[in-house]
């Protein structure tokens, strides 16, 4: 990009003040109170806006200091610049909040759209924070020793975060970490939930198992008790049947024979008939005694018989329940099982949460690595240019450096290596303007924007002058470098280097009236 | 000749186990099915198909006592029966040992048979489940007999493990009607012909929609049939739209309003769809209370493009991180690279 003209219509102390530029370098001389420091606001703002603090603060801001002296509530300006072989005019009211901004394609007559993002296409994704970084070069604050190395150091850790937004990975790294406890937490209730589930289930089948076998038990032993009620039944029976038949048989005949003997006797041996009569009579009662007795047991048996059988019936009714019951337990267990089987299978919530596990783990790894890869890739660069610059800056009295782990810079002087604060202040800068050329054209790859120089070699001797506008001369497109000393003319025009001079006018540092 | 024909009733089944309603549930299904019997009585239905899966697990003897005794209540109505793969003819099923009331028959063998009904001139064929599955395609070959003038098929079945199911050859079986029961969502594979009723009570979250039963008619040889809208509730899905504007309060009125027209007794699965500001995280524990709400899925993704997070951190650890995955991040890499963002952005923080 190379900045053609700037249009400071209400500008702090510039009132319609049209500033024309070159590519190449150019000199913008002023002295104290010209309006140096304000052209440099300027830049800022034209492109990014002014920044606004807020309360108090706001009453000392760059917004603040660049207010218009006359005029305030008409506090506007331009910029015309070229980019990619077109013209373009861009304007912004800083009155405004939001200050607003147009842009304009003048070579095809066009309105852009700067909310679409047409101007940080054209800044090529610079941001301000970028643009504070690399191409503008403002004055050091601090010029002691300590101070310099701080502010280098400063300088390069916040490095890594260009933009208006600084990233932090170790926070995002710990906020991951949280997230994934969270999950991790879910993932272990669902556990729980779930093993509180199956020993319940396993309860409810080591009851039904217990149940099983007592049932099992019961049925065995009923059928035991069958088997042996048969058996007696068995050994009971014959032997009365042979006491039934055998014993009343014996007396019967006896009885017979006696009788037959006695009647023999009656008809034989003219015995009394009262013998046989006798014999009869105590056959008969002894027969009929017999009888009774008999049939006395007989039906004392059958009520025994009777009971038996109603006992068994019991029984048997006892073992078809028991039987029905035992297989509707065998069922139930069987179907408690299969629930298990269910529920064993069933890790829905638990492989949900060990999907979201996973996958925050494996934002922890990316972002871990995306990280590192960042760093040496964006640290190698940085660090081979900038020694590069260096080397070139001081014509090979510094062969390179070091930049380490904690941003401490060594440079080797050739036979040792010396700490910053062991070189001269120079030296340093030389070091700081290096490392910001380098920074410039690591971040702002696609557009190279002018660099702006705001007494940034007040502290060079001749030497290094001369090294460092040379080496603009023959790396950047376009230089403004703004000055309140006549050094760095009179150096460019030793060098034979060309370059467009810029004259402020003095203007006085109070409100005049004229 | 009048039919109902129902399916996968799953008594017994305890739906969403550990959910406040399951009990409910449990008691419905057994009432929904009470309910149908006392409707056939009503409707002095002559034949009650019923196509297996009328138990959830194994039956216990006093549930078939239970479901005997509801048979009783209307004798003019025969019942036919098969095992499904739920309720599958274990070697100590009571299904077969059970003494069913007069009016009941159930087809208890893996092997066809059939029982005949000659004053309704219908015949029923069928089998039963002697397994968990069965990977043969056992009604394919099978075509009607002719020695009855209607021949009904009572099959259970459609899918790899289950007995699978070519429609074109059911239809060459040439049955006059086939009565379908596994597949839970009512389906007519042929009009008035072949058809899922589907299961009378949804007995799971993914059973979406009506469920209910089939009434049906033959008259002359012809059939004609009617679904029945039976069950007590429904599981939904409710998909609900969320944009950058909605916030916790916004989604929890908008969820309840519609949980409120669409019918408080259902059972609902929330699914938050479309793009949410990347700065807002839904509290989804909070939407259980709202209603019968058996999940809420949070599938809304940040409203941001990683073209334009690329573009606008450029250069950064944003860009890179992004970068790192490729072009084409699975479902994994997709959500881990949603919470790295989240988590760069929340962490960083703006210069000012």
């Amino acid at each position: 990009m190379i900045i053609k003209e700037v249009f400071m219509k209400n500008f702090g102390k510039f009132h319609n003040e049209r500033l024309r530029f070159q590519p190449g370098i150019n000199i913008v001389y002023g002295g104290n109170e010209s309006g140096k420091s304000t052209l440099y606001t300027f830049f800022q703002g034209i492109f990014f806006g002014l920044r606004r603090k807020r309360g108090v603060a706001s009453r000392t801001d760059t917004y603040t200091r660049c207010l218009p002296w006359e005029n305030p509530s008409w506090y506007e300006g331009s910029v015309l610049f070229e980019a990619g072989k077109k013209d373009f005019r861009l304007e912004r009211n800083f009155e405004s909040r939001s200050q607003e901004a147009e842009l304009y394609c003048v070579t095809d007559g066009e309105k852009m759209s700067v909310e679409e993002g047409d101007l940080e296409i054209l800044l090529g994704g610079a941001t301000q924070r970028i643009y504070e970084n690399t191409a503008a070069i403002g004055q050091l604050k601090t010029r002691t020793e300590e101070g310099l190395t701080e502010e280098l150091r400063e300088y390069l850790t916040n490095f890594q975060t260009e933009g208006d937004f600084r990233l932090d990975p170790g926070a995002a790294l710990d906020r991951l970490k949280d997230r994934r406890k969270e999950w991790e937490k879910e993932e272990k209730k669902a556990r729980e939930k779930k093993e509180r589930a199956r020993e319940k289930l396993l309860d409810r089948i080591q009851y039904t198992r217990e149940e099983i076998e007592d049932l099992e038990e019961k049925l065995e032993r009923s059928r035991e008790s069958f088997r042996d009620i048969g058996q007696d039944r068995q050994e009971e029976k014959p032997a009365e049947d042979r006491r039934e038949s055998s014993f009343p048989l014996v007396f019967a005949a006896l009885f017979f024979l006696g009788f037959l003997a006695g009647c023999a006797g009656a008809i034989f041996f003219q015995l009394s008939w009262l013998i046989p009569a006798l014999i009869f009579l105590l056959g008969g009662a002894f027969l009929f005694w017999y009888f009774r007795d008999r049939g006395e047991k007989a039906s004392a048996r059958s009520r025994k018989e009777q009971d038996r059988a109603i006992r068994n019936e019991r029984k048997k009714g006892q073992q078809i329940t028991w039987k029905e019951a035992l297989q509707d337990k065998r069922n139930l267990l069987y179907n408690l099982q299969e629930e298990l089987e269910e529920l064993e299978n069933d890790n829905e919530k638990i492989l949900k949460a060990q999907k979201e596990v996973q996958s925050i783990s494996l934002a922890e790894k990316m972002l871990a690595k995306a990280a590192g890869n960042l760093q040496s890739r964006r640290g190698n660069f940085l660090k081979e240019r900038t020694w590069e610059i260096f080397g070139e800056l001081t014509q090979g009295r510094y062969q390179r450096g070091i930049i380490d782990e904690n941003f401490q810079i060594r440079l080797d002087t050739g036979d040792r290596y010396a700490g910053l604060h062991q070189v001269s202040q120079g030296t340093a800068e030389q070091v700081y303007f290096a490392l910001r050329m380098a920074a410039g054209e690591l971040l702002c790859r696609e557009e190279e924007l002018p660099v702006i120089l705001d007494e940034t070699f007040a502290m060079y001797d001749d030497k290094r002058l001369c090294e460092a506008l040379e080496w603009l001369h023959k790396n950047r497109a376009q230089v403004i470098l703004l000055t309140c000393t006549r050094r760095e003319i009179e150096a460019l025009e030793s060098l034979g280097i060309p370059f467009h001079q810029v004259d402020l006018q003095i203007r006085a540092g109070i409100r005049s009236n004229s | 000749m009048r039919f109902f024909h129902i399916a996968d009733v799953h008594l017994g089944a305890e739906p969403d186990k550990g959910y406040p309603w399951s009990q409910d549930r449990s008691r419905e299904i057994w009432d929904s099915f009470r309910r149908v019997i006392e409707q056939a009585g009503r409707d002095h239905v002559d034949l009650l198909l019923i196509a297996g899966d009328l138990f959830h697990r194994q039956p216990l003897a006093r549930e078939l006592k239970e479901v005997n005794a509801m048979f009783s209540t209307i004798p003019d109505t025969k019942i036919v029966l098969i095992a499904g793969n739920h309720d599958y003819l274990r070697k100590d099923s009571p299904y077969r040992k059970f003494p069913w009331g007069k009016n009941v028959w159930g087809l208890w063998s893996q092997e066809f048979s059939h029982v005949d009904f000659p004053e309704m001139g219908v015949r029923v064929r069928g089998c039963s489940y002697e397994s968990r599955e069965i990977r043969q395609p056992l009604y394919d070959s099978l075509k009607k007999s002719g020695e009855m003038p209607v021949e009904i098929l009572l099959a259970h079945g459609g899918d790899e493990k289950h007995i699978p199911i070519s429609r074109e050859r059911l239809i060459a079986g040439g049955f006059d009607y086939v009565a379908l029961g596994h597949i839970h969502k009512p389906q007519v594979l042929l009009e008035d012909r072949i058809i899922y009723p589907g299961s009378l009570e949804p007995t799971e979250k993914n059973d979406t929609g009506v469920h209910g039963f089939v009434k049906g008619e033959i008259k002359k040889g012809k059939v004609r049939t009617a679904f029945v809208p039976w069950a007590v509730r429904e599981y939904k899905e409710l998909r609900i739209p969320v944009t950058r504007e909605t916030t916790q309060y916004r989604l929890t009125q908008f969820l309840q309003e519609l949980i409120k027209k669409m019918g408080e007794k259902h059972i609902y699965t929330v699914l938050l769809e479309g793009k949410r500001d990347p700065d807002t995280e839904f509290h989804l524990n909070q939407l259980y209370s709202l209603g019968n709400i058996r999940a809420v899925e949070d599938q809304t993704r940040p409203g941001w493009s990683l073209e334009e997070l690329c573009r606008k951190y450029k250069g950064s650890l944003l860009e890179e991180y992004i970068r790192s995955f490729g072009e084409k991040p699975d479902e994994e890499a997709e959500k881990a690279l949603e919470y790295g963002i989240g988590a760069l952005l929340e962490t960083g923080e703006e210069i000012l």
